[in-house]
């Protein structure tokens, strides 16, 4: 089991360093930094001295190298806009970010597995049939859009919640949370729930599915035969048995709702990264640009690990192999 | 004497029609709204009252009326009009044909990439099978939004430039399904009975196995289809996609939600409705074609 947690984590850095030549060739090969650092009517020697000062006069692998070295140290460039470490400028908002993403997976599986629980035990039912309609339209209603119907009914119409912003904030360990307070927490809701409906829906069919499988099966039919409800052999059997697939989508729907907070902050003015990364496209910030996707890769790469991880403990096959 | 065998697959596609007229009455209404949303995507822009983006056409004294409203010069707004004084109606259908064109062209080409690739690491297995499936594998574990984002930052707008992003997201999809169904059908018989027959690799692949891979392809693609829609529509919502130039319904929202909190809700709500109905349809019949092709097709 070591080894194959060792291995993974092998794979997981040679990827996100196969990523960072990607991404370095994507953002240094294709554009032009010097267009951005110089205005545009400098003399040609000017634009030399820029370009050697920042050493871009350099062939393309030592410039790697260069960037590699300092990524590792941790230094992946400096703001152009706010004059500071790119990464930090991000990790400041980071915490608000996860805290979005947190609350919306948190509620995406605190109703989707009941929901899809529910329909799996009866196919074909009212509720199965709901649950189905309900998920097709979760899978197309775009996020940005929910977003907007979310603040034209309950901020324009109703006046009920707040419509953009995080709200009074406490601060604990040096990270501002808003779900402490209760004006954090109403800001939080619309931008928590646009967000979860893309994983509600898929956590959702998932269960469903698994459930009408899970029910089928041997195990279910001696429990069934034993004298258990089938309200407890889907409490105690059937989930437990439909976790390890439940796990992998949550593992993989929690780094897509991280990418999707891009959506979610920029209607709600959230002030996480996700906003943070389309003001700086705007701006051209491409230091911001390329920390933003390094981070992101590492930390996709670290849920997909952790995934590995609960797939360990949670199903024994593995474990024997 | 081999029997003229077709190169389009007849077979799969009566058997296609077949199941849709079989199918419930939820699936056939969305067929028929999606057959509806495509014609008005193509005619539509010749029928309405004005072109939206003809600065002449339009008329600034007009700008934000409600729904219903009648104009200055006696035109009706059915839907309102914008900030700008364009008619809502016009401005929509114009951003349908964008939207759907979009989609499409970036969705057959992704699946025409995608089928290439998936055909030639199926078939041939090796370091050209581990090569593109570590590179399908590498971009699955990065969402398509943010490679979406990243790629439309460093290549700048335009709508060559959000096909190419949208490929580059969507290809891997294609390839990842015919290549699974590729290794299924490359060891059955009929492939060894054409190899002794002295086909060549590419008649095998495009007339043989291409064809027994199209179930799982017809479902992916629809689900790529509405997905390019949605993804564009968010991309240029968030400023990255289109310009201004050429307006697609995401622009269109993204344009309204500026007059949303003033309470002028239908400058971004009808674009939205018009979106959300394409990819609604789309989403329907794709799960409709995965419970009846495949049912161990997962999203």
């Amino acid at each position: 089991m070591a080894l194959f947690l060792l291995r993974r984590f092998f794979q997981a850095v040679l990827m996100v360093f196969v990523a960072s030549v990607l991404i370095f060739i994507g953002v240094y090969a294709i554009g032009d930094p010097i267009a951005l650092l110089v205005p545009p009517d400098a003399t040609t020697q000017t634009r030399e001295a820029v370009a050697q000062a920042m050493g871009l006069d350099q062939p393309l692998h030592v410039q790697y190298l260069t960037f590699l070295t300092n990524a590792i140290q941790g230094d992946l460039g400096v703001s152009f806009v706010f004059r500071e470490s790119a990464l930090r400028v991000i990790l400041e908002r980071l915490p608000a970010t996860l805290e979005l993403a947190s609350a919306a997976m948190l509620l995406a599986c605190l109703i989707g597995v009941p929901l899809g629980a529910i329909a799996g035990m009866t196919p074909g039912g009212r509720a199965d049939r709901t649950l189905l309609i309900g998920s097709v339209l979760g899978l197309s209603l775009p996020t940005f859009w929910i977003g907007i119907l979310l603040i034209l009914f309950f901020s324009v119409e109703l006046g009920l919640l707040p419509a953009s912003g995080r709200g009074e904030t406490v601060t604990v360990f040096g990270v501002a949370l808003s779900f402490l307070t209760l004006d954090g927490l109403r800001h939080l809701i619309l931008p928590a729930v646009s967000l979860s409906l893309l994983p509600m829906a898929i956590l959702g069919r998932l269960t469903r599915s698994g459930v009408i499988e899970a029910l089928s099966l041997d195990f279910a039919r001696f429990a069934r035969a034993q004298g258990n409800s089938r309200n407890q052999i889907v409490l105690r059997y059937v989930l437990r048995y439909i976790s390890i697939p439940l796990v992998t989508v949550f593992g993989i729907y929690f780094g897509t709702l991280i990418a999707f907070t891009v959506v979610t902050e920029s209607v709600f003015s959230w002030p996480g990264m996700g906003k943070l990364i389309i003001e700086s496209i705007g701006q051209l910030d491409r230091p911001i640009v390329i920390a933003y996707m390094m981070l992101s890769i590492v930390l996709f790469m670290g849920l997909n690990l952790i995934v590995d991880i609960l797939y360990v403990l949670l199903d024994p096959r593995v474990r024997l192999k | 004497m081999m029997p003229q065998r077709s190169f389009l697959p007849y077979r799969q596609i009566t058997r296609f029609y077949r199941a849709l007229f079989a199918a419930p009455a939820l699936v056939l209404l969305a067929f028929f709204l999606f057959t509806l949303t495509t014609i008005l995507a193509l005619i539509g822009p010749e029928l309405v009252q004005q072109n939206p983006y003809d600065l002449a056409a339009i008329n600034l004294l007009d700008s934000r009326l409600p729904p219903g409203s009648e104009g200055s010069e006696g035109a009706l707004y059915w839907l309102g009009t914008d900030g700008q004084g364009r008619d809502m109606t016009s401005a929509i259908l114009y951003g349908l044909r964008t939207s759907l064109m979009i989609g499409l062209i970036a969705s057959v080409t992704a699946l025409i990439l995608g089928t290439a690739l998936g055909l030639l690491a199926g078939y041939r297995g090796g370091w050209v099978d581990a090569l593109i499936m570590r590179f399908v594998d590498l971009q699955l574990s990065v969402p398509a939004i943010l490679i979406a984002i990243v790629l439309l930052a460093v290549l700048g707008r335009g709508v060559g430039n959000i096909i190419l992003a949208l490929v580059t997201v969507q290809w891997v999809y294609f390839a990842r399904t015919v290549r699974s169904s590729c290794l299924v059908e490359r060891d059955k018989e009929y492939v060894q009975a054409g190899h002794l027959m002295g086909f060549s690799h590419l008649r095998l692949l495009l007339r043989h196995i291409l064809p027994n891979c199209l179930a799982p392809l017809t479902v992916i693609m629809t689900v790529e289809f509405a997905h390019a829609i949605a993804l564009e529509a968010t991309l240029s919502f968030l400023g990255a996609g289109l310009p201004i130039t050429e307006p697609s319904l995401g622009y269109l929202i993204s344009a309204g939600f500026s007059y949303l909190l003033n309470g002028e809700y239908w400058i971004s709500i009808f674009p939205g409705l018009a979106l959300l109905i394409t990819v609604l349809n789309l989403n329907v019949i794709a799960d409709y074609l995965r419970d009846t092709n495949d049912p161990r097709l997962q999203r």
